[in-house]
């Protein structure tokens, strides 16, 4: 289980980027992290991961999160990760020595069905082939809890839906993923619960099961509980048609 | 020790190549500084002395050779060269990790921490401490010289004590 409890980062001179935010994940589940640009997603992420200096406390099982404990978690993110001089036959090396739980038959069979070259520098992959292998890297950490945000940002939707496929088929009942995404629709089908988060607070938290009874989808949920005014663009574009 | 050196250095980098950086920034200006204060010393020991006997330069009575520390003054540049490589090279190293994407998240989560700093920095640090060590080789080396080509009688009072204040300016110019 990951609990963050009260969680609050802030910049200096800035509004806090995340304030009190808490938070309980059991493994095995798929979690939707959704929010406007700028809501707080990716620093909370960092937050997790150790990469930011937060107020509040991150446990694993129960135990702070350290050096002891952070290879359970890892990590996919649009800025990516990887080593773009490095090639992927590298980088598994270098996965394989630095975390011991490496998943290498998942790896050469994740690098097989994207169908991405082995030797060739990562720099010089294709946008989507960055993506994808940085999602492979979180997938064959051999962590827990995988983070990814904005993973796909790039990719195309073909791309994207054979992903959603591969994760589905590929995860263990053990394996955790929080994916931070704008692609509400996409995700929808398979993630398990979404949490909602607005200028740094968690505004909503709802498992889609619960959605699911309530007859609503995870858009018309996601509109709600951020008061969206379907009507807005009419007022507006009447406003500037009426000027004229 | 090839693997040894691969660990000390960003994932990309050729080790040897780095470490050959290394070597040339600690042997390449001890040579040069050994050299150019061989040409100062003898320049001085010409000047100063009237004839030679063997390897000993004969000093005039109440003639004195110049002072140690004035000797130093075309050596001293290169005792920054070490230091000034492993500045460079550490910084480069560093920010290696954040270009082309964002590696820095990956090895700041690595299981063993020290496995970052190590990457960035081992090989500069020990450049530097190196090249402290060799400074201190080289000064000594060059006091060497200095006593054995002047003759006891013709070397100034109290060398030690004007070392020291011709050398803090240098080690601290800005106190």
């Amino acid at each position: 289980m990951l609990t963050l409890t009260n969680i609050t980062k802030s910049y200096p001179g800035k509004k806090n980027a995340v304030e009190n935010v808490s938070l309980s994940i059991p493994r095995g589940e798929i979690v939707g992290l959704f929010g406007e640009n700028g809501a707080g997603k990716t620093t909370l992420m960092k937050c997790i991961l150790g990469l930011h200096r937060y107020q509040g406390t991150i446990t694993l099982d129960g135990q702070p999160l350290d050096r002891k404990n952070i290879e359970k978690l890892s990590f996919a993110t649009s800025e990516h990760t990887f080593f773009p001089a490095l090639t992927a036959k590298d980088h598994r090396e270098f996965y394989a020595d630095h975390f011991p739980a490496f998943r290498g038959k998942r790896f050469d069979a994740l690098m097989e069905f994207f169908e991405l070259p082995t030797n060739k520098k990562i720099g010089s992959f294709s946008t989507g082939q960055k993506n994808q292998f940085e999602v492979i890297l979180a997938l064959c950490q051999g962590a827990d809890y995988i983070l990814m945000d904005e993973p796909f940002a790039g990719n195309d939707v073909f791309n994207r839906e054979d992903f959603y496929k591969v994760l589905l088929g590929i995860l263990e009942p053990e394996e955790t993923i929080l994916l931070s995404t704008h692609l509400l629709e996409e995700v929808s089908a398979f993630i398990g619960r979404a949490i909602l988060l607005h200028k740094g607070k968690v505004v909503a938290d709802r498992s889609m099961l619960d959605l699911e009874e309530e007859g609503k989808d995870l858009m018309t949920f996601v509109k709600e509980a951020y008061r969206y005014k379907a009507d807005r663009v009419l007022k507006a574009l009447d406003k500037l048609t009426g000027e004229e | 020790m090839k693997k040894k050196l691969r660990d000390m250095v960003p994932p990309w980098t050729d080790g040897m190549a780095h470490l050959q950086i290394c070597l040339a920034a600690l042997i390449a200006p001890s040579l040069i500084s050994l050299w150019i204060y061989y040409a100062e010393l003898t320049e001085h020991l010409t000047i100063c002395s009237i004839w030679t006997e063997g390897d000993r330069w004969v000093f005039p009575p109440g003639r004195m050779m110049h002072d140690f520390v004035t000797l130093l003054h075309g050596v001293w540049p290169l005792f920054w060269v070490p230091l000034v490589t492993a500045v460079i090279l550490a910084a480069v190293n560093r920010h290696g990790f954040s270009q082309g994407s964002k590696a820095v998240y990956l090895m700041r989560r690595l299981p063993d921490r020290w496995e970052y700093p190590r990457r960035c920095f081992a090989l500069p640090l020990l450049t530097l401490l190196l090249g402290m060590a060799l400074t201190v080789l080289v000064l000594l080396a060059c006091w060497g010289l200095y006593t054995h080509f002047t003759p006891e009688y013709a070397i100034p009072p109290n060398q030690w004590e004007k070392f020291w204040a011709g050398i803090l300016p240098i080690v601290f110019p800005l106190v």
